[in-house]
């Protein structure tokens, strides 16, 4: 196992981090991309999704037989946070290489592997998740969409709502009801079907984000007839499927590195303003807060690797992640003098805005902080 | 892993809240500190060939955690850094001496008699007799060891908010015992080890609180309901948790991490424990307290040893708002950007 204390230092993980470096450097140098906040959502590329993928750096731990380079998730780790860290656009393919190929590799069929991992890896596939409902949001076990067994089909009816991508992607997993809710284990029942978006029946409706950027929909499915085949797992397992994949959701760089093109560019306008009158205080616990939160991030890709399941840490991250993202922007307007505005010509107010515009969704993706202190408490008081 | 057993398994059967409570009163208990003297403690971070146990100072340090879950009423970390700077200053078959806080230094005229000037405030762990080491810095900032002999100082006594003594003086034109000089690379070495010392004990003392936390709200019954079944407490537990978590993975990987000599990467990782160990110090306290309510507050519950010991660490060694400028100006005296910081 790594230690986390000398991961920085290991040769092979230096030597793809400078890799993946000084591709990003060109690219920026081409003008492929600009550098943008929360890009993990809102940036956008086939193009640069395909490039990665022709590096090897999508599908990095699915295994050689389905396109992938079967290489760890401390690997895949260092791709990502050199990623975030420059505000690559990465959201195409992002879904399905977090979320969707670790999931089918734990429980997806043969088939289903070799049908969607080589694409995913490719770059040229991608997935939304179908899970939060009109009515079912934190509670998410009260969700009502359902998949009715016809014999050699699933017909679906419902919707799913807050689908991040969904109009850009090919393929959306959806959590719904195969039996009917049980009121004394309503967790029981749900199921994971993959559901192919161009379908007839299914219908997407942009939720355009207070910014006007559209980046969620919600989905609608009247009558779709889903193949059999396309059940993911166990009949009845959904929701147990969809926690083991929860550590990877919450606990990733995508987490806490948000703004982080803001923290980086306040530092280069300290340095370039002089910090004579500065207070640096907030900038320092800013700093701190990040190398504490990369240490605790990957010693959960660690946990992952060893293939434990540490939902309780992965929560710790999100939460905190999400504190450090909102500590940065606190920082940036007080620390230097800024005056947010998606317009301006200075990089570091355009961050700002990006960054506070963009900030309520930090506590809400990946489980809201009522849900996530939840999980923690339970996690540390069961283990006390 | 037997030396951590067995060094647990001392303090476990020793450090009840009757020791703690006698050792207020009375002082370092004696029976206890031979009794580590005996298990040979004292040796880590000494080489065997030189009569020690043959374990690193990172075992020293691992036990230091230890010593912070049972409040071990002892200066046992002062007794290990005391022992690791005159072995390997080669001070220990002449002196007998306690070291001063590193981060504090007096000026040392060089040019004029090596006369020592300054202040030396609220020392920790002195043992009574020992001669005292601090550093002193001359006029061109350059680095002494400065021994002085104690019996020539006039002292001033305050107890910490753990109640234990610590020692403050005042040097005006003092001859010192010995001046030596060391290079400030090493100065920063040796107060690195003084500095996550302390951060050791406090990270010890911290999950202490939340363990003791933890047991109340799981047994503490109140309107028909464990106290942890309220959503508050639920809340304050999850960010008493995070916040003691932070602290604990950095103090874990700076003592992972420890090499004989710090390089830059070290020493801002360094800081972020202290910082983190502060802020873990201010929530946990305050929540262990919240959620113990009055029994928590008098001396009959067992916490008041480890929340006035944690708010007496977080006294050493500057605040949290020196260290946190200190990371933001280190940060920024650099070339490299940020990220290349953080990952190298």
């Amino acid at each position: 196992m790594v230690s986390i204390a000398e991961f920085n230092t290991q040769s092979d993980i230096r030597e793809l981090r400078l890799a993946v470096r000084e591709f990003i450097k060109e690219e920026k140098e081409k003008g492929t991309f600009t550098v943008s906040c929360d890009a993990s959502i809102s940036g956008f590329s086939p193009e640069f999704s395909k490039k990665l993928a022709n590096k090897g750096w999508i599908g990095m731990t699915i295994p050689k037989k389905y396109g992938g380079q079967e290489k760890s998730n401390l690997e895949r780790y260092v791709v990502l946070e050199e990623l975030l860290s420059k505000g690559a656009p990465v959201s195409a393919h992002w879904v399905a290489d977090r979320q969707t190929a670790p999931l089918l590799l734990k429980f997806g069929t043969e088939e289903q592997k070799l049908k969607y991992l080589p694409y995913v890896c490719k770059g040229e596939l991608y997935f939304a998740i179908g899970l939060s409902e009109p009515n079912s949001g934190s509670d998410l076990a009260s969700l009502s969409t359902r998949a009715e067994d016809k014999g050699d089909h699933w017909l679906l009816n419902g919707s799913k709502i807050w689908t991040t991508g969904a109009h850009h992607a090919h393929y959306i997993l959806v959590l719904c009801r195969t039996s009917p809710k049980n009121e004394k284990n309503k967790y029981e029942g749900m199921s994971q079907i993959i559901v192919d978006l161009t379908s007839p029946g299914v219908t997407i409706r942009p939720v355009y984000l207070m910014t006007g950027e559209h980046e969620f929909n919600e989905v609608f499915f009247e009558d779709v007839k889903v193949p059999k085949e396309n059940l993911v797992g166990v009949d009845g397992n959904g929701w147990q499927q969809g926690l083991t994949e929860l550590a990877f959701e919450r606990s990733g760089p995508e987490r806490f590195l948000s703004t982080y093109p803001l923290l980086e560019e306040l530092i280069d306008t300290i340095k370039s303003d002089g910090n004579e009158r500065s207070d640096l205080r907030d900038l320092g616990s800013c700093i701190a807060s990040l190398v504490t939160l990369r240490k605790m991030s990957l010693e959960v890709a660690s946990l992952l690797e060893q293939k434990k399941t540490p939902n309780t840490e992965a929560a710790m991250v999100k939460d905190l992640g999400t504190q450090l993202e909102n500590q940065i922007i606190h920082t940036a307007r007080n620390t230097a003098s800024i005056y947010p505005s998606l317009d301006s010509d200075k990089r570091i107010e355009v961050y700002a805005a990006q960054s506070i515009l963009h900030s309520p969704g930090f506590t809400l993706r990946g489980g809201t902080t009522e849900i996530l202190r939840t999980i923690i408490s339970k996690g540390v008081m069961n283990s006390g | 892993m037997i030396l951590k057993e067995s060094f647990e398994k001392i303090l476990d059967d020793f450090c009840d809240k009757d020791l703690l409570e006698e050792s207020e009163s009375k002082g370092v208990p004696t029976q206890l500190l031979e009794t580590l003297e005996e298990f040979g403690v004292y040796l880590i971070g000494i080489d065997e060939a030189d009569g020690g146990s043959g374990f690193e100072k990172k075992h020293g340090l691992e036990l230091a955690v230890i010593a912070g879950k049972y409040a071990l009423p002892i200066p046992f970390t002062a007794i290990l850094f005391r022992n690791w700077v005159a072995y390997q200053e080669k001070l220990d078959s002449k002196y007998h001496l306690s070291c001063g806080p590193f981060d504090q230094k007096i000026t040392i005229n060089t040019d004029e008699g090596y006369l020592a000037n300054g202040k030396i405030e609220n020392m920790y762990g002195y043992t009574k007799g020992n001669d005292i080491l601090v550093i002193g810095t001359n006029e061109r900032g350059e680095d002494y060891f400065v021994l002085l002999d104690a019996s020539e100082l006039e002292t001033k006594i305050k107890h910490n908010l753990a109640n234990e003594p610590v020692y403050s003086f005042e040097l005006v034109n003092h001859s010192a015992k010995l001046v030596k000089s060391i290079d400030s690379s090493v100065v920063n070495y040796y107060f690195s080890l003084q500095l996550l010392l302390n951060l050791a004990v406090a990270t010890g003392a911290l999950k202490k609180i939340v363990e003791l936390t933890i047991e109340h709200a799981n047994t503490r019954i109140q309107f028909g309901k464990q106290i942890g079944s309220f959503q508050m407490n639920k809340n304050n537990l999850s960010i008493m948790a995070e916040s003691v978590k932070q602290a604990e993975i950095m103090t874990r990987t700076c003592i992972e991490s420890l090499k004989d000599e710090i390089n830059h990467q070290y020493y801002l990782e360094l800081m972020v424990a202290k910082l983190k160990v502060c802020e873990a110090i201010s929530t946990a306290t305050s929540i262990a307290h919240q959620i113990h309510a009055a029994m928590g507050f008098t001396q009959e519950h067992i916490l008041h040893y480890y929340t006035r010991k944690l708010w007496s660490l977080r006294e050493e060694y500057q605040s949290e708002s020196y260290w946190s400028q200190e990371i933001s100006r280190f940060i920024l005296a650099e070339e490299k950007g940020l990220w290349e910081i953080v990952t190298q």
